[in-house]
C-alpha cells in the first residue's frame, strides 16, 4: 500500500514511519525544555553583563545633565534617588554622578550614597556603594594607597587618596562609621569609603576602599591638578 | 516537540516561515531583555553591594 502525502497540505499528516515510544517524546520534550533554558540562561549571563552595564550608563548620562542643572539653580537636600555629588577616579579614567541612597532602584542609576552618612569634605566617612559591573565599580580593586579619588561637589574639590583597601564580611557595617572601623567614636579625620562586591559576580564579600582628605579646591578656583588629562 | 508544533503553524512558505521565526525570536529576547530580566535581577543577591546590620 502506498501513501500519497499532499505535501502542500497546511501540515504533513503523520505517518507510521514518524511513531516513536512514548518515552522517546517525554525524553525529546525534556532535551528540548533543556536546550532552551540553557539558552535563556546565557541571555541572562549576557544581560547581567552588558545589558546592566549599559543600562547604567545611559542612567548616568541622564544624571550628568541633571546635577549640572541642580547645581545651577541651588544648594538643597540631597534627594533619595537624585544625584548628590560627582566622584571621579583618574587611575581607572572614570567619573559617575553618585545618587542620593543605596536602593536596588538607587544603584541602577550607578553609585550610591548611603542616607546620613557625611558629605564630601565634611569630618566623617562620606560611604558609597556601587555595583561591581563594567560601567561602575569593575576595577577598583585596582585602587592602591595614594590613589587619587576626587569629590566634586556644587561649591568644591575634594580630593582624597586611599589609605587602605580590605575584604569584610557583608554584615560589617563599621566600615562605613563616621570614624572607619570604630563605630561609635567621634571622627577626627574626613573619610571616603567605596563599597562593592567581591568576589566579582558574587555575594558572599565586599570590597571596601577607604581614603582620606588630603586637600580641598574651591570650584571657582578651577578643577584641581590632580584631574589634569582626565575626561 | 516545541519547535516543530511552532514551525507547523509558523504563517508563510518556504521565506515566509524562516522570517516569520526570526521576528518571533527577536520578540522573545527583547521581552525577556527588557521586561523579564530586570524583574528577576532584582530578586536575585548577586549584586548586593552594602554593607548592613542583616
Amino acid at each position: 500500500m502506498t501513501h500519497l502525502v499532499e505535501w502542500d497540505a497546511p501540515s504533513r499528516r503523520r505517518t507510521e514511519e514518524d511513531w516513536e515510544p512514548p518515552s522517546r517524546r517525554v525524553g525529546r520534550m525534556l532535551g528540548e525544555l533543556m536546550l532552551t533554558a540553557g539558552l535563556v540562561l546565557v541571555l541572562f549571563a549576557a544581560y547581567a553583563t552588558y545589558g546592566k552595564a549599559w543600562r547604567i550608563e545611559s542612567e548616568q548620562n541622564a544624571l550628568a545633565g541633571e546635577l549640572d542643572r541642580s547645581w545651577a539653580a541651588s544648594a538643597g537636600r540631597p534627594v533619595e534617588g537624585q544625584p548628590m555629588a560627582r566622584i571621579h577616579i583618574p587611575k581607572l579614567g572614570r567619573q559617575w554622578a553618585v545618587v542620593e541612597g543605596v536602593s536596588q532602584a538607587d544603584l541602577r542609576k550607578g553609585p550610591g550614597h548611603y542616607p546620613r552618612t557625611a558629605q564630601p569634605g565634611q569630618i566623617g566617612n562620606v560611604a558609597i556603594a556601587g555595583h561591581r559591573i563594567s560601567s561602575v565599580f569593575w576595577d577598583v580593586d585596582r585602587l592602591d594607597r595614594g590613589d587619587v579619588i576626587v569629590a566634586e561637589t556644587r561649591t568644591g574639590w575634594f580630593v582624597y587618596r586611599v589609605v587602605r583597601q580590605r575584604l569584610v564580611l557583608p554584615r560589617q557595617v563599621e566600615v562605613i562609621a563616621p570614624s572607619p572601623g570604630r563605630p561609635g567614636e567621634a571622627p577626627r579625620k574626613a573619610m571616603l569609603t567605596l563599597t562593592t562586591c567581591n568576589p566579582k559576580f558574587q555575594n558572599w564579600q565586599r570590597l571596601v576602599v577607604h581614603a582620606e582628605l588630603v586637600r580641598e579646591q574651591a570650584k571657582s578656583r578651577g578643577r584641581p591638578a590632580e584631574l589634569k588629562g582626565h575626561p | 516537540m516545541i519547535f516543530p508544533w511552532i514551525w507547523e503553524r509558523l504563517p508563510g512558505g518556504r521565506f515566509g516561515k524562516p522570517l516569520c521565526s526570526a521576528l518571533l525570536i527577536g520578540a522573545v529576547v527583547l521581552l525577556l531583555w527588557f521586561v523579564v530580566f530586570p524583574l528577576v535581577d532584582g530578586l536575585l543577591p548577586f549584586d548586593d553591594v552594602t554593607v548592613d546590620g542583616r
